[in-house]
């Protein structure tokens, strides 16, 4: 399976490259699993920054392809509850700032 | 003192030469083979390790040279001849740095091929604890208000 590119430019300094790309297959007992993996590229003019995740697998067997997906439980949980907390932070301040105007 | 110049124009681009091989190798980072380790054989299992990882790196380099202006004319009236002084400086730096962190484990097993995730209680505990810093002062004006 071919790698899938895709880039971009922020400004002239700032080079955006997300690369999808495959490992070798393998094969155990009739099965053939490939895993498939994203990585995120930022290329400065000083340093380069890489973030690489796993995000699928890709299974054959019998002539069926599956695709089953790398769920990280616990980014979500992670990103989840920092969104509660911005998400209370804010309606905190909204009831706060009604209330101080109904107040005077 | 052109031999000290050369060596020193030489050491710096040695270093940068550094630096690029550096890079590359924080670039490796972005390859399949980084988040996919080698399938581990358990009985009838086939285990695979799927990891997140994440890599970032940069360096500087800088470098001058000079010469000294000509001296000024003798009292004599007659210009004086110019001196060979040279100056030149240089420097450079850099660093990096990689994290990985488990995130699921790939079973091929008799049952079929089954991704398992991994939880990272660290990172949940760090989160909770962050997440806690940061409602505190929402919570003490949630209480204000009640107050009031």
């Amino acid at each position: 399976m071919h790698p899938v590119s895709r880039w971009g430019m922020i400004g002239n300094a700032v080079r955006i490259h997300l690369e999808t790309e495959s490992a070798a297959p393998i094969s155990v007992g009739g099965v053939t699993v490939t895993p498939w993996s994203q990585a995120l590229i930022l290329s400065f003019p000083f340093g380069q920054l890489v973030w690489n995740r796993p995000t699928e697998v890709v299974v054959e067997r019998n002539g069926r392809t599956e695709h089953i997906r790398v769920v990280d439980v616990s980014c979500i949980f992670t990103l989840g509850l920092y969104a509660f907390v911005a998400a209370l932070s804010v309606a905190i301040a909204i009831g706060g700032a009604r209330r101080a105007r109904k107040a005077a | 003192m052109s031999d000290a110049l050369s060596d020193l124009i030489s050491s710096i681009d040695r270093t940068q030469e550094q630096a690029m091989t550096a890079m590359q190798s924080i670039f490796s980072a972005a390859r399949v083979g980084a988040v996919y380790g080698d399938p581990i054989q358990a009985g009838d299992y086939t285990i695979i390790t799927a990891s997140e990882v994440v890599a970032g790196g940069g360096f500087g380099f800088g470098r001058g040279m000079g010469s000294a202006p000509a001296s000024a004319s003798s009292s004599n009236g007659e210009a004086a001849k110019a001196g060979e002084a040279t100056g030149g400086g240089g420097g450079g730096g850099g660093g990096g740095g990689s994290t990985a962190r488990p995130v699921a484990l790939i079973v091929i097993g008799p049952n079929g091929v089954e991704v398992r995730p991994v939880v990272d209680v660290t990172k949940i505990a760090v989160a909770v604890l962050t997440a806690w810093g940061a409602a505190l002062p929402t919570l003490v004006r949630i209480g204000q208000l009640r107050r009031r």
